[in-house]
């Protein structure tokens, strides 16, 4: 395995605003598909924008392939990106815009055309090649900006955001596809999403970037099964993490744990109050009060009402240590401060 | 409730398992009466063909009094121009149809042998050409440095700009004359448009700062990314997208110094040729010969409304405005 890119403590700040990148080091391998997963406004696009040379880096230093870019011009980093808005050229027809990477690398034209075309027929866009781009449809679109960052063969690919403009149905379908042409063409991908659902499906790792740092790095199911802290736990997954006061090996912390880490039996060793109950499919979600008032949420097959109690076993869990200096103000409920999750892809 | 429940699938990695929004049942459900489906009875929707109502006569008879407003001085100059001058200049009351027509006011002006008209009109048209083309040269990369400073600095460095506007030209003129003199230039069109170029670019750069500041900044990016220096994104990718503001700026930059007199006055030297405006402001002043100037007047609407046809299809930019999205 190769170091494709490489993120050598890596800073970046607007003006005197907070620290977006602080201290970044990180490497993708060469082939690999690495989304970087986290809220809006954490820095994920400046990120890619430093990588691809269209916003300075304060500190640090980016390698590619081994060389060192930072101050390269981004027309020399041989790199493709896709927008989020796709910014395709609107002066210019849907072929004219595919071309236009292979113009700027002065082939000549009798090569530009098998090209182009070659890639159209690829994503399904030969019919529309003709046509200005504001005459296509957002997937079109979405496919056109896709055409124009493969058709010259880039070995790094960096796309912000390209789903999130797409209707929730050419979206699914899209994101499929998108894996498969990684997969294709066996390049580096760096994905930035807001969306964990496109992190899991699509990535080989994740990282996820919070207060300019990556909280955790590693495949998707590590961060779920295997939080590195309880703020991943709490963005990762559809709800935040169950969490329960705890001493483990002498040290006091919380455990953690999924709703469906946990089993209510009637023999369970915790015990809760029921709040809500809702019913989807064959389970009951229910909303529980633990007794020193934390919120908790538990998956079973039984149905309760509202103000039964609840018992259960917890089988699977992750342990967070609260550091000392955070013991005293160890959150003595529900965190108030839960992360602003994502829509549901 | 703060958050939805979990998705039973959610740890199985399933790309098929979107999660959907549960919900508890509606309060609708408990109540159990029957709800009237909205929309059965109700009728399709009914156009209604444009009306001329009282609001309307009230906007078109507006828009009639404004047009006869700015039209008028034009009309009265085409009447002067058209009618034989015992109605018009040599009449105590002149009248406001023409009781006859000639085209001898016209002959008389242009073969005037004080202001030969030819040397004057293509002195003009190379004057405001240079100064139109030179707008758009400047323009451009000014207004793209500026656009790119942010819009605070951008706007304080476009006001500054305008300074030489605000003085009074005169004051600006006489110095500037003497410099000309000083390298040899005096009374060129070179000179004369170097000099009115001070009063257009600053509208030309404020015009496509702002022109500059609607496009994307991702459509650079783009263009670098893909392989474009930072000269050709700006004039392959970015300039095309603001012709509309382009053929604006040229157009205003253009009229300027058409109309322009005062640099044009003072720069004139009357061993060459002056200016179109220069030469109908001496034929009304010291000559003493108002059909020359009215003839004159009359002649210098013609290229303008050319030029503004012309350019029309570019000012609109219909083609490109739908595109540039974000
Ligand atoms: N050009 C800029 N000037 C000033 N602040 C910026 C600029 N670009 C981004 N920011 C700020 O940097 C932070 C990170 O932005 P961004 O990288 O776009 O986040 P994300 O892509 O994760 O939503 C945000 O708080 C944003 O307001
Ligand atoms: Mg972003």
């Amino acid at each position: 395995m190769t170091v494709k890119l490489k993120f050598d403590r890596v800073t970046k700040r607007f003006g005197k605003g907070r620290l977006v990148a602080d201290d970044i080091s990180l490497e993708v391998d060469t082939g690999e598909f690495f989304v970087i997963l986290g809220p809006s406004g954490e820095g994920k696009s400046t990120l890619l924008r430093m990588v691809a040379g269209i916003e300075p880096v304060d500190a640090g230093r980016i390698f590619i392939d081994g060389q060192d870019a930072t101050h390269l011009a981004p027309n020399r980093r041989n790199i493709a990106m896709v927008f989020q808005n796709y910014a395709l050229y609107p002066n210019m027809n849907v072929y004219k815009n595919i071309a236009f990477p292979l113009k700027m690398q002065y082939f000549p034209s009798e090569e530009i055309e098998p090209k182009v075309r070659d890639v159209a027929r690829t994503l399904g866009i030969t019919e529309i090649l003709d046509r200005r781009v504001n005459q296509i449809s957002g997937g079109q679109q979405q496919r056109v900006a896709l055409a124009r960052a493969i058709v010259r063969n880039p070995t790094l690919f960096l796309l912000d955001e390209p789903l999130s403009n797409l209707d929730a149905r050419v979206r699914f379908a899209a994101r499929a596809e998108l894996k498969k042409i990684q997969k294709d063409l066996g390049q580096t991908f760096l994905f930035v999403t807001h969306d964990q659902k496109e992190a899991e499906v699509l990535s080989d790792r994740t990282g996820v970037i919070h207060l300019g740092r990556f909280e955790q790095v590693g495949p998707f199911s590590d961060l779920y099964e295997r939080p590195a802290t309880r703020w991943i736990g709490d963005f990762v997954g559809d709800v935040p993490m169950n969490y329960m006061p705890w001493t483990e090996a002498g040290a006091g912390g919380q455990l953690g744990f999924r709703p469906e880490w946990a089993e209510v039996t009637d023999t369970g060793t915790e015990t809760a109050t029921v709040q809500v109950s809702e019913r989807v499919g064959d389970f009951s979600y229910l909303l529980c009060t633990m007794a020193n008032g934390w919120r908790i949420y538990l998956r079973t097959l039984r149905s309760f009402a509202a103000g039964s109690e609840v018992h259960f076993t917890v089988n699977r869990h992750v342990f967070f240590e609260t550091p000392p200096e955070d013991a005293a103000t160890a959150p003595s409920g529900r965190p108030e401060r839960l992360p602003p999750r994502p829509p549901a892809a | 409730m703060s958050s939805p429940p979990p998705n039973p699938d959610r740890s199985a990695g399933s790309a098929l398992a979107e999660p959907t929004a549960p919900s508890l049942p509606s309060e609708d459900g408990a109540t159990g009466g029957p709800t009237p489906v909205a929309g059965d009875t109700a009728t399709p929707p009914v156009y209604h063909a444009r009306r001329f109502t009282l609001s309307n006569v009230g906007l078109y008879g507006a828009i009639a009094v404004i047009s006869l407003f700015f039209l008028f001085p034009i009309y009265l100059i085409f009447l002067i121009g058209f009618t034989p001058e015992e109605y018009t200049l040599f009449s105590g009351r002149p009248p406001i149809l023409p009781p006859q027509l000639t085209w001898s006011n016209l002959q008389a002006g242009l073969s005037a042998t004080n202001a030969p008209f030819l040397p004057s009109m293509y002195l003009s048209l190379e004057v405001a050409f240079f100064v139109g083309a030179l707008a758009i040269v400047i323009g451009i990369p000014t207004a793209y440095g500026l656009s790119r400073l942010g819009s605070r600095l951008a706007y304080s460095l476009t006001t500054v700009l305008f300074v030489v506007n605000m003085l009074p030209s005169i004051t600006i003129a006489i110095p500037i004359s003497v410099q000309f003199i000083e390298v040899g230039l005096y009374g060129s069109p070179i000179s004369i448009g170097l000099t009115q170029e001070l009063l257009a670019l600053p509208v030309t750069v404020f015009l496509l700062v702002g022109a500059f500041q609607g496009l994307p900044r991702d459509l650079e990016n783009q263009a670098r990314v893909d392989g474009a220096g930072r000269l050709h994104a700006i004039y392959g990718n970015l300039v095309p997208l603001i012709r509309p503001a382009l053929a604006a700026a040229f157009l205003l930059a253009w009229m300027l110094s058409w109309d322009e007199s005062t640099f044009a006055l003072i720069l004139y030297n009357p061993a060459s040729s002056a200016t179109l405006p220069v030469n109908i402001f001496l034929a009304f002043t010291g000559r003493g010969n108002p059909v020359v100037g009215v003839a004159f007047s009359c002649i210098a609407t013609i290229p303008v409304i050319i030029l503004t046809v012309f350019l029309q299809k570019y000012l609109k930019g219909e083609d490109l405005a739908a595109g540039v999205r974000g």
